[in-house]
């Protein structure tokens, strides 16, 4: 490249200038307007006062709409915020059809002093996650509420846009944070907006989104179920106790064809099926699932190397180049505390179920020759069982911990989660209402032998 | 309630007199003229002191200030309605005469940034990355480009 840099500093050379601050502070506070620019001022309060003449509730409202929302925002040392998820499923009622939308939530709690977050993830009220960990610059909708939010109340830059209505709730839209920045998609400057919507009843946050052009992206509103800042005292931050935090899971799983003979004894627990034949597919194979759950270890660092490694996490937060020469891969810091992950320790065998309804024959797509495949390409239906927590993972189980109500079924996309005695079941095929279908038509086996066609 | 108000004016300062004349070199070569360039470095630093509330903390101050600068600098050129580089040399005078000037000019906005960015600035990908909202695969791909056709020039121009 040396001939490309001769050229360019032959065609630039390096500037002969002195840095001058003064000027550029001096320029920062003191505006330099033109007699005519005076004059337009003077003429737009003139305008505005007569504004407020006519309309003196609409000016007013306005600086009170932000003098509430900062009265509402708090001054305790913590962040406690519960966020809505925008992931979810709908609960079926198998009797009436009637749907119910479940929704995750995060709930956080951010100490800035000790940059510490608790965070405990939920999926329609049980606890699925559970977090104490320090915070990286990822979490933009922590910076915006933190740092963007409150300031704007304070310092005037808060800006009222627009009045909506969200989930029901009547809010106002306030920009806090705006920059107009280039797109180099079309060379233009377009405005960036953090915007956050507060309820028109209680002055708190209860949305927030990221507007480009004052454009919504879809699915690009944040809901805030719960906002307030609270003391150290009244914030949890409690350790997660080891098998409360899905952080280090580690799983090895499989699936082997098996005669239905052996369904009760590889589920522990009668077998619930769709009888021989389904919707006009023939039940092709039974399979036994099985997996082992392990953890990796955490292993605590300290002395120089937890230095080394906080560092590098420190560069790798800030977007810097990375640390080629320290192991930070699976590194954690809680609290004062840094931790690597070691080995995972495996634990015992766990078999659940498997029920192919379709056509079982030979896989073209692999090497071998064999007519036992069950081929997935094809129409399907596939209910999973197990009795064992261990193996819900495994068999792609949504949530480990949220479990229906009898009589209902828990619906993600084209799989259906329901329990029944005890056994957790997943019912997956391609079209929605076929899971359906086959949620209500499921059934306990009847015992004895049966062959598989 | 402790809170973060975006950027100090200390730390912009800071920023401001370690790479000043970085920032006047590259300002320069968007607007064509040295004058032109300081301009659009006090501009943006006027404007930085002014927003440093709303600094997000996303990036480096450095990203931040280098996007105002490249803007400002922009900004210049297009209020001036003339094209960058363009200010007449004497043949002769670089010993590459007008043809590589000329190139450097009509190279497309990006490449040109980008090898500006890199050659007077000494930016990492990273850091051009972030100053022109691209990811830094595109940031190699596009000095490539730039570099490609710049020697073609140059073997041109030593004919």
């Amino acid at each position: 490249m040396k001939d490309v840099q001769e050229t360019l500093d032959r065609l630039v050379p390096a500037p002969g200038r002195a840095p001058d601050w003064q000027r550029v502070l001096g320029d920062a506070h003191v505006r330099r307007r033109s007699p005519l620019v005076h004059l337009g001022v003077a003429t737009l309060v003139v305008a505005l006062a007569a504004l407020f003449v006519v309309a003196p509730w609409k000016g007013s409202e306005r600086v009170s709409i932000l003098d509430r929302a900062l009265a509402a925002a708090g001054d305790g040392p913590v962040l406690h915020v519960v966020f809505r998820g925008g992931w979810g499923g709908t609960v079926v009622d198998l009797k009436t059809g009637n749907r119910t939308p479940v929704y995750g939530e995060r709930e956080v709690w951010f100490d800035p002093a000790r940059n510490l977050i608790h965070q405990v993830s939920r999926f329609g009220g049980a606890v699925e996650d559970h977090e104490l960990y320090e915070r990286n610059t990822g979490d933009h909708e922590l910076t915006a509420l933190w740092r963007d939010y409150r300031p704007a109340l304070e310092n005037g830059t808060a800006r009222v846009v627009s009045e909506d209505v969200v989930d029901g709730i009547p809010v106002y839209w306030i920009i806090v944070r705006a920059q107009m920045l280039p797109d180099v998609a079309d060379h233009k400057d377009h405005e960036w907006a953090q915007q956050v919507a507060i309820s028109r009843e209680t002055f708190k946050p209860v949305a927030m989104k990221y507007t480009r052009d004052r454009q919504t992206p879809p699915g690009g509103i944040e809901h805030l179920l719960r906002f307030e800042t609270i003391s150290v005292e009244d914030a949890d931050f409690t350790k997660p106790a080891p098998g409360d935090s899905l952080n280090g899971v580690a799983v090895m799983s499989g699936s082997e064809p098996i005669d239905l003979a052996k369904a009760a004894s590889v589920l522990g627990h009668t077998p619930f099926w769709l009888g021989s034949e389904f919707a006009g597919l023939p039940l092709g194979q039974a399979q036994e699932a099985f997996s082992r759950t392990g953890r990796h270890e955490e292993m605590l660092v300290t002395g120089p190397r937890a230095e080394r490694i906080r560092a590098c996490l420190r560069r790798r937060a800030m977007r810097r180049p990375p640390c080629l020469r320290y192991r930070i891969r699976g590194a954690r810091i809680r609290g004062s505390d840094v931790y690597l992950m070691g080995p995972a320790k495996f634990g015992p065998r766990h078999t659940g179920l498997t029920l192919f309804y379709g056509t079982v024959g030979d896989e073209p797509t692999t090497f071998k020759n064999e007519d036992s495949m069950p081929l997935y390409e094809r129409p399907n239906i596939v209910v999973n069982e197990t009795t064992d927590p261990d193996l819900m993972a495994p068999l792609g189980y949504a949530s480990m911990h949220y479990r229906p109500s009898p009589g209902s079924v828990l619906l993600m996309g084209q799989t259906v989660y329901l329990t029944r005695d005890g056994v957790q079941i997943s019912i997956r095929a391609a079209r929605e209402k076929d899971v359906i279908a086959a949620a209500r038509a499921l059934r306990p086996m009847p015992g004895g032998a049966m062959s598989v066609r | 309630m402790r809170l973060s108000r975006g950027v100090s004016i200390a730390e912009v300062e800071r920023v401001y007199r370690a790479d000043y004349l970085r920032f006047v070199r590259v300002a320069t070569a968007i607007t064509g003229d040295e004058d032109s360039g300081a301009d659009a470095v006090h501009d943006a630093f006027v404007q930085a002191v002014r927003s440093r509330r709303l600094y997000r903390g996303e990036g480096p101050v450095e990203a931040w200030v280098w996007r105002m600068i490249v803007n400002a600098a922009k900004k210049r050129v297009k209020h001036r309605h003339v094209a960058e580089v363009e200010k007449p040399h004497a043949e002769g005078e670089n010993g590459f005469g007008d043809p590589v000037r000329s190139l450097v000019a009509s190279l497309p906005e990006r490449q040109r940034l980008t090898l500006f960015l890199r050659y007077y600035a000494d930016l990492d990908y990273e850091a051009i990355a972030s100053t022109l909202g691209v990811s830094p695969g595109t940031v190699g791909a596009t000095l490539n480009q730039a570099h490609t056709a710049l020697r073609s020039a140059l073997e041109e121009a030593h004919r």
